[in-house]
């Protein structure tokens, strides 16, 4: 993965410079260039976004407050003074208000909620009665923190409650408020810094999306095959971790991430086991894919990234034995290979920990991506038994549908356009708040396409976009999901971009192809399947706009909503 | 608290192990060369302000987590003062090793 170096702007009202420092360390794949907004002017900051703080335009603004600071009314209740929840809620509201003003300069924003250190007690036992206690009232506010930003495409609030939990005692020490108004322990802003390089991640297409999984002491104990029988659930700690940690694959699976499995086994033995052992959480039909045998796993994961057309740095592999985990480390260093407790009870946490799923939407494809693997496992099935790979292409009545970017789709079309390498014109990365302003520009269109066929939906899996300049119409992004690749698909896309561009007074379709180092297999489209023109660097391809450019035979082309030209 | 079997030899590794600590963090694009000599303040040295407080601050947390010993160091006073304890690594340790001693030493010499 190419090392990146995202710009930060912090905005806070404690001396926020150690977690500038954290952040920009040079250890880590994602390294940031750091502006810190002027101690305690948080107000001003937000407001002032023409100043040069804000330019260039900032990647990520954290705004990271003390409560007593922003809610006024919430400072007078900790004093003891009389103050209503109302007061504090509409002191809260102005404060979102400012960062929701302040978004619109900025592709994310994340806003820590509020915390209260360990030492304070508060009314003690009156602490979360509404009308008395500091606890009651905080924990309001950070609901209508979060209330506030819901529907917000690039306001996410972060539960720095969590990175309190886990640094215990010294999350906040005195010595360095009064000496320094650092508000966090440096271990807190550790957690800080790692959450937000999560949601750098999770903001450009970063996240993992496979687990490959060994089986012996991984995702159950035992070996399979040699003990008489395998430790999973029943009245066993043991057996109660790795149900945990089956429940916790599972979960992941249900946040969208692929599941398979890379052990050294004999696979009927495996398989029988996953398929008709009573404790077993996993059953067969939740892995995407298998590579159950005696081979190097480093290959078989290799191998699995091509089942799946995907990028080895879509991967995670779990493994307890550290050589196998050296070994894959060593020879694919684009996957991740987290290191694993030797403690079995602590498998569970060290997998709850992982934070290289996070995703800056979940939408209904995340959920049913498995699924669609599976059904993309059917048609590489009837694939083997059709005749000519037209007769496969036309056997599969495929169908896609074009719709213009709108409300519905924005969502999704912008994780698509931040997540696809493979098949990307240009891997231009856009939040929803750009896309849907770029759109917007007189002269440009985004069109997003779904494809489906007699084996199912395969969901919105295109997005293609033009700009009309004088004559020419420039193809600035077309980006197809791999699932659906090699298909026709990526010509329907360019019939329907020209038919667009025709109708928009345009002589020629332009696509500039941008190399990535990972890209290059929308290259091979353009130069060896689109027929259109390339010139001498074979990185620019033109389409005459006089000649229609031919559906596929074996595609049903449907449009949908107005005319985008 | 005063262990008095606790020796220089003792003492100095906590130290650079807690400026490695928040150097790591407070200076993450350096890569500095610790040892005794190295300079906490003034001309030369690898903290700035921030920095010595928060190197103050960790090494209070590193003697307490691994030698057991409560000793005061964040003291603004003697941050600053010239020849300050806060000097070098060496004359920390020193500082340290004297507050040991005598614990009722008052921790500015000024």
């Amino acid at each position: 993965m190419d090392k990146q170096f995202p710009l930060a702007l912090l905005v806070s009202d404690s001396t926020i410079q150690p977690l500038a420092d954290i952040l920009q360390a040079s250890e880590s794949s994602i390294s940031f260039q750091t502006r810190v907004a002027p101690y305690d002017q948080v107000v001003q900051t937000l407001l002032d976004t023409r100043s040069q703080l804000w330019q260039p335009i900032p990647d990520i603004v954290v705004v990271w407050t003390r409560p007593e600071r922003v809610v006024r009314a919430f400072g007078e209740r900790m004093r003891a003074q009389p103050s209503s929840i109302e007061t504090m809620l509409a002191q809260v509201e102005e404060f979102t208000e400012l960062v929701r003003l302040a978004a619109g300069q900025a592709r994310m924003v994340l806003v820590p909620t509020w915390t209260s250190p360990y030492y304070q007690r508060g009314m003690g036992i009156l602490d979360w009665q509404r009308d008395n206690g500091v606890s009651y009232p905080l924990a309001r506010m950070n609901l209508a923190l979060a209330d506030a930003f819901v529907g917000s495409k690039n306001i996410f609030v972060l539960d720095a409650q969590r990175w309190f939990t886990a640094v215990g005692k010294r999350s906040a020490d005195p010595k360095l408020w009064f000496l320094g108004k650092v508000a966090y322990g440096m271990e807190v802003l550790k957690y800080a810094a790692a959450d937000i390089r999560a949601a750098w991640r999770a903001l450009n297409g970063l996240t993992r999306k496979v687990v490959a999984v060994d089986l012996d002491d991984t995702l159950w104990g035992g070996i399979v095959g040699d003990d008489e029988n395998i430790v999973i659930g029943g009245h066993d700690p043991i057996g109660e971790a790795y149900a945990q940690v089956q429940t916790i694959l599972k979960t992941y699976k249900a946040r969208g991430v692929l599941l398979t499995i890379v052990s050294k086994n004999q696979e009927s033995t495996a398989l029988r086991t996953i398929r008709e052992h009573s404790e077993m959480i996993l059953r067969p039909d939740d892995f995407v894919a298998w590579r159950i045998n005696w081979q190097d796993k480093a290959e078989n994961i290799a191998e699995l990234a091509q089942e799946l057309k995907l990028g080895l740095d879509a991967f995670v592999f779990l493994d307890d034995n550290p050589v196998e985990r050296s070994r894959v480390r060593q020879a694919l260093p684009e996957v991740l290979v987290p290191e694993l407790p030797l403690d079995k009870l602590l498998l569970p946490q060290a997998l709850l920990e992982l934070d290289y799923f996070d995703t800056s939407r979940l939408t209904d494809e995340d959920r049913q991506r498995a699924d669609l693997y599976t059904m993309e496992k059917q048609r590489g099935i009837s694939k083997s038994g059709a005749g000519s790979l037209q007769d496969w292409l036309m056997s599969l009545e495929l169908r896609v549908r074009v719709e213009p970017l709108n409300d519905s789709n924005a969502s999704r079309a912008t994780q698509l356009l931040n997540k696809t390498n493979q098949l990307n014109l240009t891997t231009r990365r856009l939040s929803e708040t750009e896309l849907r302003a770029w759109s917007d520009e007189p002269d440009h269109h985004v069109l997003v396409f779904r494809v489906a066929d007699r084996f199912g939906e395969s969901g919105l899996t295109g997005l293609a976009s033009v700009r009309a300049e004088h004559e020419t119409a420039y193809i600035d992004d077309f980006v197809l999901s791999c699932r659906v690749m090699g298909r026709g698909v990526e010509r329907t896309m360019l019939c329907a971009l020209s038919e667009l561009a025709k109708r928009a007074g345009a002589k020629q379709l332009v696509a500039i192809y941008r190399p990535t180092g990972r890209n290059e297999p929308c290259h091979e489209f353009f130069k060896n399947e689109s027929g259109m023109s390339a010139d001498a660097t074979n990185r620019t391809f033109r389409w005459n706009l006089e000649n229609n450019y031919p559906l596929p035979a074996h595609v049903q082309l449907q449009l949908a909503g107005p005319s985008p030209a | 608290m005063k262990p008095n079997h606790l020796e220089r030899s003792d003492i100095a590794p906590v130290v650079l192990a807690a400026l490695s600590h928040i150097l790591s963090m407070h200076k993450p694009t350096q890569q500095i060369a610790l040892d005794e000599s190295t300079m906490l303040v003034g001309q030369h040295a690898v903290l700035d302000s921030l920095g010595l407080v928060l190197f103050a601050v960790e090494l209070e947390q590193h003697l307490e987590d691994e030698l057991e010993l409560a000793i005061v160091l964040n003291d603004e006073r003697e941050m600053t003062r010239r020849n300050s304890a806060f000097s070098s690594v060496a004359t920390l340790t020193d500082f340290i090793l004297a507050q040991l001693s005598n614990t009722t030493a008052p921790l500015s010499h000024g």
